[in-house]
């Protein structure tokens, strides 16, 4: 398409202000820019076509369907999650169930531990540092010295 | 002695010429709801749906030529609004913006749904070929309905075939009507370059046409 036609083209395809003799003389002498105008004309045509009819509205209560799709695409957060009824309820159920596992795992695999009095424990460091061999009653009064003094930590 | 009149008189008679100054989208009130709705403050939103409702509807509707499908799209256009805010850049109006998100919506419903063939089909109602028949868009009254919905398939197939920029400019030439001036203040671009854009855009379109034509008859 040649110049003086380019130049002009939009302010004619749009139909308001009248073209420029410069404009129709070049159209008179160009097949070439006349048929590619002619073609254009055509293609502006089919394009208007699109234009919608007046009067044309969403039906009322638009605004709430918005909010609605909106919603419906919200990614949910962990905290919308765990407010879930049946979800937070199985969450807190799980997490219950492990509290209690795990605690009693600790309480029995922890040593129980005996923690004799002091003078008792003398007595007992004493009795065991004795090169004789205790005879039975004395091992037997270490054992009930040693259980008579007996206190649990 | 003249009076006031003589120490401040009248401003001349007639319009003023107008200065052609560019819009600048970052401080208009626009930008200020906009700003609004990006901290997420739901009356601006609000405020800009029922703004903008009936133009993204009328633009769905004038492509697809159906309600049903017009509103969800119109639906999903201000759910993508809602979500895409923060992107917005105050390049250009929030008009063109929407304009383009709402065109782009519809493309990518009729490359989904294949609409293209439904309107030949049961989906176009009664209703909606009774309006076609009296539209003031059909300039020969005696297009029937069908070559009116051929000539329409063909021109959506050609706009998909073109960029998203350009599509968008051509539809708000043609179908909405806005002047190379307008065109120039809310995209920020000058005159001159919405001049050479269109004026590509109508030549891609010519293009497509001419590969359709190759690969099969069309009817126009």
């Amino acid at each position: 398409m040649h110049q003086p036609v380019r130049e002009e083209l939009e302010d004619y395809l749009a139909g308001g202000t009248p073209p420029s003799n410069q404009f129709s003389q070049h159209l008179n002498t160009c097949a070439e820019c006349a048929a590619e105008v002619g073609v254009l004309r055509e293609q502006v045509r089919l394009v208007r076509a699109l234009r919608s009819d007046e009067g044309v509205e969403p039906a009322p209560g638009f605004y709430a369907r918005v909010l609605n799709r909106i919603e419906q695409h919200v990614q949910p957060s962990i905290w919308s999650l765990l407010r879930d009824p049946s979800l937070g309820r199985r969450i807190a159920v799980a997490s219950a169930a492990l509290a209690f596992v795990v605690s009693a795992y600790i309480v029995s695999t922890e040593p129980f531990r005996m923690t004799p009095s002091a003078s008792s424990t003398v007595a007992i460091q004493q009795l065991s540092r004795q090169d004789t061999p205790a005879t039975v009653a004395q091992d037997r009064d270490v054992v009930l010295a040693s259980l008579a003094s007996f206190r649990e930590n | 002695m003249d009076g006031i009149t003589g120490v401040l008189p009248f401003p001349a008679s007639g319009t003023r010429p107008q200065a052609k100054t560019r819009v600048d989208h970052r401080n208009s009130e626009e930008a200020a709801l906009v700003r609004r709705i990006q901290a997420r403050d739901e009356f601006a939103f609000r405020e800009i749906v029922e703004r903008y409702q009936s133009k993204v509807f009328s633009i769905i509707f004038g492509i697809l030529r159906n309600h049903n499908d017009a509103e969800d799209i119109a639906q999903q256009v201000f759910s993508k609004v809602y979500f895409s805010i923060g992107n917005f850049d105050f390049r250009s109006s929030l008009l063109t913006w929407i304009y383009k998100i709402t065109v782009n919506e519809c493309y990518d419903y009729l490359r989904k749904k294949r609409v293209r063939k439904l309107v030949y089909e049961s989906d176009f109602s009664e209703e909606d070929a009774l309006r076609m028949e009296n539209s003031d868009t059909a300039t020969d009254q005696h297009t029937p309905v069908d070559t009116a919905l051929a000539q329409r398939d063909l021109i959506l197939k050609l706009l998909e075939k073109i960029s998203e920029e350009d599509r968008t400019l051509i539809l708000l030439k043609e179908v909405e009507g806005h002047s190379v001036e307008e065109l120039s203040r809310m995209t920020r671009m000058n005159e001159n370059t919405i001049k050479v854009k269109l004026f590509r855009a109508r030549q891609k379109l010519l293009k497509a046409a001419q590969r359709l034509n190759r690969s099969g008859p069309t009817q126009v």
